[in-house]
């Protein structure tokens, strides 16, 4: 009995090691829970805490935004546009890879931005919402929350 | 990138290190700065800027929405770089000679240059220079790629579509993207900020979005003509370089060597520099309008139209597709990937 209560000891020290392993191994960008929370939050923070989720330079489809200024502007035409990125749900999470940019754009402009500004652990992740599918570039974190580094869409 | 643009790379990065201690001299170094402002480094990496931290040529300060930096070059000139600016520091030879080119490629900088001195740098933004003398200006780069030059004292000679106006004190003149400069004016008991100024020229932008879209066309064509002409100078200036080089290697004796190589390669291969120089100059002034200004008009495009396209939004879209494709036609075997 004494030998059966150490297995199961042993066992579920196992589990809980390959959970926390689990966790820890999966950046918080490639974390569909982190990501969905992600895009609540940019539906509804408030101009200062939407450019802190937000990267500069910043992917909008094939084009580099440098400053942060635009960035700005962008999130606020999309509030007075109305647009939200409403019943989001993951489709997909990837992890970036030597050919991801491809994905969002197959252009020399898109590539260079996937490798220099791109962080370690970061993601691609397609969306869909009532407006259409989007792809998503999450990276780095803000608290638990993963930053946004640029989306593609509709498409 | 192909094998002759490499070779007339790997010349211009043998003969700009040359110049380096030559050019430090130039550099004004940080002062003061306020928030997180980044330095963008030539090889594309970027930094935070900190207190005595310059930008060489070939380099860019970018500041955020809370950023603010203040160069000094001792008792010479103090640059003040306002936020959501992106200010960047080039180099031209022009007449023979290489110059500092201190741009706005965008937001807004304000130049006081306290003193006459025989090699005062040239300031402006992507599409129009100016020469200076015992100078305080402050230029602005619009999102739509226009500029606006404001003098407060002393002499400026702004330049853009070959052609130039000179303001003096208290005088101002906007400058259209791929267009001369306009009518000058006078800024006395004018309030101008470069936030309304820039929102005006949204509002203007918005009108008519293809037209802008056209004018940064022109410009863009004006900047590959130049590059083109400078390749091949330099293409043409390289061979003969080459062809000098060999000549030496044929020499005997030391001291006629040394006469050759002082009267005879050397300024071949000066030639050759300032040919790279210039193309370069061109390929990035172009990207530059690309990247702050092509980009932040399809900005403005998208976001509006998300949702409810207007019926122009199709029309801008096309012609930014196509203005796309002709600026990688024009440009891409000009720019190294640590450009973009």
């Amino acid at each position: 009995m004494k030998n059966k209560n150490r297995v199961w000891g042993v066992a579920a020290l196992l589990v809980l090691l390959l959970t926390i392993s689990a966790c820890s191994t999966v950046p918080p960008a490639q974390r569909e829970d982190r990501i969905v929370q992600l895009l609540a939050e940019l539906d509804t923070a408030e101009p200062a805490r939407l450019l802190e989720l937000s990267a500069t330079p910043f992917l909008l489809d094939g084009e580099i935004l440098a400053r942060e200024a635009d960035v700005g502007t962008m999130w606020a035409n999309l509030r007075e546009a109305g647009f939200r990125f409403d019943d989001a749900s993951v489709v997909t999470v990837a992890a970036v890879s030597a050919d991801s940019y491809v994905r969002v754009e197959d252009t020399r402009n898109v590539r260079v931005y996937f490798d220099r500004y791109l962080p370690e652990g970061a993601g691609v992740v397609e969306i869909t919402t009532v407006h259409g599918s989007f792809l998503v570039l999450t990276g780095d974190k803000v608290g638990r929350i993963p930053r946004i580094f640029g989306f593609a869409g509709p498409r | 990138m192909n094998t002759r643009q490499l070779r007339l790379s790997a010349a211009a990065v043998l003969i700009l290190a040359a110049f380096t201690v030559q050019l430090s001299a130039q550099d004004a170094s940080v002062s003061y700065l306020e928030g997180e402002p980044e330095l963008r480094r030539s090889d594309g990496s970027m930094e935070w800027l900190d207190y005595g931290g310059f930008a060489s040529p070939g380099e860019s300060i970018i500041t955020g929405s809370f950023d603010y930096v203040e160069l000094s070059q001792g008792d010479e000139a103090t640059i003040r770089i306002q936020s959501d600016t992106i200010y960047t520091v080039r180099e031209v030879n022009r007449d023979g000679r290489r110059e500092t080119v201190l741009s706005t490629a965008a937001g807004s900088v304000s130049f006081r240059f306290n003193r006459l001195s025989g090699r005062e740098p040239r300031i402006g933004t992507e599409t129009a220079v100016a020469g200076v003398r015992g100078t305080e200006v402050t230029v602005y780069s619009g999102p739509d790629g226009s500029s606006l030059f404001l003098v407060e004292s002393g002499l400026v000679e702004v330049s853009s579509g070959g052609e130039s106006v000179e303001l003096a004190e208290n005088e101002g003149v906007e400058v259209p993207v791929g267009r001369a400069p306009g009518e000058k004016f006078s800024i006395i008991g004018r309030e101008i900020d470069f936030s309304s100024w820039s929102a005006g020229r949204i509002d203007d932008f918005l009108s008519d979005p293809v037209a802008a879209l056209d004018r940064i066309e022109i410009q863009l064509q004006s900047f590959s003509r130049d590059a083109d002409e400078w390749y091949e100078r330099a293409e043409a200036a390289e061979a003969v370089s080459d062809a000098a080089r060999e000549e030496l290697g044929k020499i005997e004796g030391a001291e006629e060597q040394a006469k050759y190589r002082e009267e005879t390669w050397l300024p071949l291969v000066e030639q050759t520099s300032a040919a790279v120089l210039n193309y370069r100059y061109n390929a990035l002034s172009a990207l530059s309008l690309r990247r702050y200004s092509l980009s932040s008009l399809y900005m403005e495009m998208k976001s509006r139209n998300i949702l409810d396209p207007a019926p122009e939004y199709g029309e801008f879209v096309a012609r930014y597709n196509e203005l796309r494709e002709k600026f990688g036609g024009m440009f891409d075997e000009y720019l190294e990937d640590t450009d973009l």
